[in-house]
């Protein structure tokens, strides 16, 4: 179990927990589930189960939980994490001609990873709340507003 | 439960409780309203959205179960608006269903198909592929068909809230949601039929009668547990002299909806190759088959023989089979009868009441302020007894634990002792010492001083003794002990023996020192044997190698045996064989008679299918062995159960505490168990089912480590275990909530072949 | 011609670091909090002063902010919770009051805090903000504990107010106030059956109110405008401001805080009017759920709540969609209906089972495979969705689908009939 959370990832839970009553301790689940990818890069059952006897939960509870929520990963992802949206108002700017030009330029599908374990385009994502700078994506959260192929061509070259 | 208030529903004026759900008062008043997601035992979840109705003032329809009613409501649960609702969901419903009524187990009564019938369309106009769910395996007992599968979430609901346990869940989302275990896992509960109960369609089925029976083919037969205690309510579906499946029969001051999965799948038991079914007498190393005539010919020429006898019977057996044994028994000069095969300590004599009892009814169990548990995994020894007991800690009783292990209870325990029960009696002791027996101020921070304090202070205590306690070395100590203390604090004292028809063979005098009705009878008991071997021995569906207290000293007063008979539904194993003669009695779901619940509470069944070859009722047979033997048997008909019930009450109880000392060896290694869940009798053992169920897997020792270090194991995976003689070799657990000074090994188990006392010292070596 | 621009919410933004504790207090912040924990006014007068300013929520359902307060009960235990799960298509404001100005946010919630009795609330924020709108606030939070604004006993008042950031963690249903209690309580985001509601049964089964971000960060310039300001800004039954989200199709999409009942025409202009000299079709006015109007009804609105439940749509959340003459309302449906089947939690059968049913003909249709009976299909499900889930999930999936086809049928029958769009691709 100490392989999974090391001291520094517990202190980490731990300030998930100090938001919430002491009692409700699985009010800390989501954090605890994104902490845990965080360090790891995707969740198991066995990282799960770590994560459910640390907060004291059935570990079914936090099965439910990580399989629910679409920013859980359950397979191993690229590095950096890629997510364009394509919902209506990007999808009226080009969205989807986005997502099309980046699959096409990192030769793998929405969902999929590249084979050096760079980048990890996720499923086509839905509203990421920048409808003004559409079309738009994010990259490891970040946003980048306003793409054109060219630009997202820059983006995504200075990735390590 | 509150304010009552007055509703038109359907245009006819109904009373109700203000704040009830629609769909309770519905049901009460007769009103159909289709459902799949309510059950009344269960949370609300609202979530099928088949009880749609239509309420006055209400902007769109809503959901029976979770509307609760208010004053002046008017609900019309057939118009066009409702109907229309109804509709619409069952279309959904529908879409994605695969409609493999005619291979599925539920197919004719599957409260889909039935409401389908009703609101579904002829046609379907959804020309989309349809879902597929790859099917989670959840172990012997539930099989599931997954893409049948409506979402209802009761079975989800049942394992959090019923069962204790949240063992399945909703995975993923939308469309996509499942319901499994998201690992691999099998069912760990001890209730998990229940949810092939609550699951309504076929996506959750008894795996046992898969693909066994149409629905309508089968008969239903109304029937008891015959197991533990409680005595469940059951139904026992047969198909042309064949058990088929079991389902609970609705008892609400019993079993409530539900249904162990020991008295659920035992059935499978009555077609186990080895059923016994015609008279077996021994030819040198060999069975040979006779006729009922010269069985009880060699049966009768044993028993007239002269010579000190002995008889030993199963818990379970009915009152009827209980009184014709003991008639029989004492008829022809035994002088010891019993039927606690577990105890050894008999020292008690008659300080028992004439029968056991919980002290309160199953359907009471939550009024207790306080309820104290010693020496009881409930969940194993009486799920259903449990199940409330669980209820109860729910709605605010206190439980108090003392334990020889920390069992995995399925609710938070007030409080819990994982003690050695070497100190059992000192506890007891100590409380009944304590400040607030004694009326004494000021209570003391121990654990026996709170309790007993508790006691004192709860208007309404309970004080249970398990099987371990009441088969402990020193049982007739801590009963007095208890009995003591209980009378001191005003509490009620319970003993939860084992088997389903304790009470009636102690009513009947299946005791060493009481007869019939609890007349002292100055009989040997089993532990006396040992010293005085009787020359006869006679077994009723006990089995001498998994249900006594000590199989391997049994073993050795049973080789200076001159004749054993035994009645058995099944064929011993060969190794621990002394029989001369084999009796076939029936088993579940073939028996007719009575039991006794631990509430007192006479049940009767009747036989649900014939049993096989040649094999007959077992009062019957013991009846015609009386005559046999030469004794009138008397009590023809109806009249023994009316003779029977009339003992009730007549009993003596001396209160003399036992004089001499304690057994239990205050040195070594001690060996401390009970039977496993599906260990406890022949049936469960033979349950084909029960016994590939996850909670007949494990057969573990379990030490604290540092008492594995201390025997130079603490990293070994397995052990041997050497008692008197006799080593097995077992895998280790360590749990540091053991007491240092013990081993748990569950009991009940052919494999631990002959072992010896499960309260024995034995010591542990290398694997 | 544009009076009130950037008001409100959007205050800062004339300075160059709008975040900041003083910018904000530049602008006038926390002058309403400081003068309530200076007088200790009775919780009720503060309900009644936003009670009387008119506000109304911001979310997307409209429902008077000051009413909701007012259901809160005296109790030991009780929360408000910011929904800052912002993820309605088409909507960007929270985001950008996070980013731009997350002090009104705060002392929003400290001030609602207070008015409803609650020492602890939670500001719930979709995971996907977890950079700069989350980084801001957690900053901004800070600078209000280090300056005294928050935090046990503040400057000795006997005030406690406690404020925690939260994320989720990618669920669209989350923005729905009692799916979003259940993930704040570590579940999956099932969406409660109501009644009982939040003000009775909430977080942790305590009374909580749910507010949205934008409804939040408009109490404090409430109160501390002249008494009148707010509520004679706007039309009678809309008043104050609020942040439009234009995107889509026109020149300079943005965030816009405007008073309510502004003319559609005249947002349009801010923002440019309609792109690439393109003529104006259609208009989605609140987020992705409402009915689409198309532009000949859309020209002559003024967008307030009652204007455009008039014309058979609603205000929802302030995010206008703007969609020129090229845009295939076929298509638009699709990706729309696609999204409700992608965030449909799973619950509840009409909505679990519809919206893939709806999702599966609109493509079907696309692909040019589709039937005249699946016009009846698109014509009759919603309707069996709308009204029989256990939240507004199903409604959201059912009125785009009404909304296209009764001004759009013609689109659809042209698909079924020729096997594609009838208008050509842009």
């Amino acid at each position: 179990m100490s392989d999974i959370l090391s001291p520094d990832l517990c202190g980490r839970i731990d300030a998930w927990l100090e938001r919430f009553p002491a009692e409700h301790r699985r009010s800390a689940v989501l954090g605890a589930l994104r902490e845990v990818q965080k360090e790891h890069g995707h969740l198991t059952p066995e990282r799960m189960d770590a994560v459910a006897d640390y907060l004291g939960l059935p570990a079914i509870q936090v099965y439910e939980v990580g399989s629910f929520y679409t920013g859980f990963q359950h397979q191993p992802v690229g590095r950096h994490t890629v997510a364009v949206c394509t919902n209506i108002s990007c999808w009226l700017r080009g969205g989807e001609k986005i997502l099309a030009h980046i699959e096409k330029s990192l030769g793998i599908r929405a969902g999929e990873s590249t084979g050096d374990g760079r980048i990890f385009l996720k499923s086509e994502e839905e509203c990421l709340a920048g409808c003004c700078g559409a079309p738009m994506m994010q990259v490891d959260h970040v946003y980048h507003e306003d793409l054109t192929p060219e630009k997202v061509d820059e983006i995504l070259g200075a990735l390590s | 439960m509150s304010d009552p208030v007055t509703i038109t529903l359907n245009g006819r004026v109904v009373e109700a409780a203000a704040g009830e759900m629609l769909i309770a008062v519905a049901d009460r008043e007769g009103v159909p309203i289709p459902r799949f997601c309510y059950h009344p035992k269960l949370s609300v979840a609202a979530n099928c959205r088949m009880c749609l109705v239509e309420v006055s003032g209400a902007r769109g329809p809503a959901p029976a179960c979770a509307t609760p009613v208010v004053d002046g409501m008017e609900v019309q649960t057939r118009s066009e608006f409702a109907r229309e609702a109804q509709r619409a969901t069952m279309e959904f419903l529908l879409i994605n269903h695969p409609l493999d009524c005619p291979i599925c187990d539920q197919g004719g009564e599957c409260e889909l198909q039935d409401l389908a019938l009703e609101y579904g369309s002829d046609i379907s106009r959804y020309s989309e592929a349809r879902r597929v769910v790859l099917d989670p395996d959840l172990g012997s007992l539930v099989s599931t068909d997954m893409t049948r599968c409506i979402h209802c979430t009761r079975c989800v609901r049942f394992t959090e809230e019923i069962a204790g346990e949240q063992e399945l869940g909703a995975f993923g989302r939308g469309e996509f949601m499942k319901i499994g275990t998201y690992v691999q896992r099998a069912m760990n509960s001890e209730l998990s039929g229940c949810v092939i109960d609550l699951c309504p369609v076929g996506a959750l089925n008894a795996r046992p009668s898969r693909m066994n029976a149409r629905a309508w083919e089968l008969d239903d037969h109304p029937g008891l547990g015959e197991h533990d205690g409680v005595g469940s309510r059951l139904s026992r579906h047969t198909l042309r002299g064949r058990q088929i499946r079991c389902v609970p029969l609705v008892e609400e001051t019993i079993n409530e909806s539900w249904l162990s999965d020991r008295d659920r799948f035992s059935y499978q038991a009555a077609s186990h190759p080895d059923r016994l079914c015609w008279p077996l007498a021994r030819h040198r190393d060999n069975w040979v088959r006779v006729s009922w005539e010269e069985a009880l010919d060699r049966a009768a020429e044993a028993l007239t023989k002269p010579g000190e006898k002995a008889g030993l019977i199963h818990p379970s057996s009915t009152v009827e089979e209980c009184f014709r044994f003991q008639q029989l028994l004492r008829r022809c000069g035994a002088r010891t009868v019993e039927h606690r095969a577990r105890m050894s300590d008999f020292r008690g004599g008659v300080q028992y009441p004439q029968t056991p009892t919980l002290g309160c009814a199953v359907d009471r169990i939550a009024e207790s302020d306080v309820i104290v548990l010693l020496g009881s995994f409930l969940r194993h020894d009486q799920p259903i007894l449990n199940h409330r007991l669980r209820q109860a800690a729910n709605s605010g009783t206190e439980v108090w634990i003392i334990n020889p292990a920390s069992f995995n209870w399925n609710f938070p325990p007030t409080q819990q002792a994982v003690l050695s029960p070497r100190k059992w009696l000192t506890l007891l002791h100590a409380m009944e010492r304590s400040p607030a027996v004694a009326g004494r101020e000021g209570g003391g921070t121990r654990f026996s001083d709170q309790l007993a304090q508790r006691l004192r202070e709860a208007e309404n205590a309970l004080f249970w003794l398990g099987p371990l306690a009441l088969n402990h070395p020193d049982a007739s100590l801590l009963y007095a002990s208890a009995r003591n203390l209980c009378e001191r604090t005003g509490t009620r004292l319970g003993t939860l023996p084992e088997g389903a028809n304790a009470p009636g063979a102690w009513l009947t005098g299946c005791v060493a020192h009481r007869g019939p009705g609890g007349m002292a009878e100055d009989g040997v008991d089993l532990s006396a044997r040992q010293q005085e071997p009787p020359d006869l021995w006679v077994f009723y569906g006990v089995d001498p190698a998994c249900d006594v207290a000590d199989p391997a000293r049994l073993r050795r007063v049973l080789a200076a045996a001159r004749t054993t008979i035994g009645f058995h539904s099944f064929i011993p194993d060969p190794r621990h064989l002394p029989y001369d003669l084999l009796l076939p009695i029936p088993t579940v779901g073939e028996r007719s008679g009575h039991l006794i619940n631990l509430e007192g509470r006479w049940q009767s069944m009747t036989a649900a299918v014939p049993p096989p070859g040649e094999v007959k009722d077992g009062a019957e047979a013991l009846v015609e062995l009386l005559r046999a033997t030469g004794h009138a048997p008397g009590f023809e008909g109806a009249s023994l159960v009316a003779h029977c019930r009339g003992l009730e009450g007549r009993a003596v109880v001396t209160r003399k505490p036992p004089r001499d000392g304690k057994r239990l060896p205050d040195k070594g290694l001690l060996r401390v168990g009970a039977p496993s869940i599906y260990q406890q009798d022949p049936v469960s053992r033979h349950a084909h089912a029960l016994q590939q169920a996850e909670l007949a897997k494990d057969l573990v020792l379990r030490l604290h480590p540092e008492t594995l270090r201390r025997h130079g194991l603490k990293n070994a995976t397995h052990a041997r275990l050497s008692q008197d003689g006799e080593i097995l070799r077992l895998p280790l657990v360590a749990d540091p909530q053991m007491p240092r000074d013990c081993v748990y090994l569950a009991t009940g188990d052919a494999r631990l072949g002959l072992l010896g006392n499960a309260f024995g010292v034995v010591d542990l070596h290398h694997a | 011609m544009i009076r009130h621009h950037n008001e409100m919410c959007f205050a800062t933004l004339k300075h160059s670091e709008p975040w900041t504790l003083r910018a904000y207090e530049s602008v006038g912040g926390y002058r309403a909090w400081r003068k309530i924990l200076a007088e200790r006014p009775p919780r009720r007068d503060l309900i009644e002063q936003v009670k009387g300013s008119g506000l109304r929520g911001r979310g997307g359902a409209g429902f008077p902010t000051g009413v909701k307060w007012s259901f809160m009960p005296d109790c030991e235990e009780s929360y408000l919770v910011c929904n800052a799960d912002e993820s309605e298509p088409g909507t960007c404001k929270d985001r950008d009051i996070l980013r731009f100005n997350p002090h009104a946010l705060i002392e929003g919630m400290a001030i609602a805090c207070y008015a409803i009795g609650a020492r602890a609330g939670y500001a719930y924020l979709r995971e996907e903000f977890i950079d700069e709108p989350y980084f801001r606030l957690r900053v901004a939070l800070r600078e209000a504990y280090e300056n005294g604004m928050l935090g046990c006993d503040i400057r000795g008042s006997g005030v406690t107010v406690n404020l925690y950031d939260v994320l989720g963690a990618g669920a669209y249903i989350c923005g729905e106030e009692t799916a979003l209690l259940e993930s704040l309580e570590g579940k999956k985001g099932f969406p409660r059956f109501k009644p009982p509601f939040p003000a009775n049964y909430g977080l942790w089964g305590r009374p909580t109110t749910v507010n949205n971000v934008e409804t939040l960060a408009l109490v404090p310039g409430i109160l501390r405008q002249e008494p009148g300001w707010f509520d004679e800004v706007g039309t009678e039954k809309s008043r104050g401001t609020r942040c439009f989200s234009v995107s889509g199709h026109v020149s300079r999409p943005g965030n816009h805080e405007l008073p309510l009942g502004t003319p559609f025409a005249d947002l349009l202009e801010l923002c440019g009017g309609v792109w690439k000299d393109r003529e104006l079709k259609a208009v989605i006015p609140g987020g992705s759920s409402v009915p689409v109007l198309p532009a000949e009804a859309m020209m002559d609105l003024n967008l307030d709540f009652e204007s455009l439940a008039a014309a058979g749509s609603m205000l929802g959340s302030g995010a206008v969609i703007v969609m020129d003459e090229t845009t295939d309302m076929v298509k638009v449906l699709q990706r729309i209906s696609r999204f409700y089947f992608q965030e449909s939690c799973g619950q509840c059968t009409p909505c679990r089972e519809g919206t893939g049913w709806l999702y599966r003909v609109l493509t079907r249709i696309v692909e040019g495979q589709g039937t005249e009976d699946d016009l009846k299909i698109l014509e009759e499900v919603p309707g069996r969705i709308e009204g029989h889930t256990i939240c507004a999930l199903g409604d959201a999936a059912a009125w785009p689908v009404q909304g296209v086809l009764r001004h759009f049928r013609g689109e659809f029958e042209h698909y079924i009939r020729h096997g594609k769009s009838m208008v050509s691709p842009s």
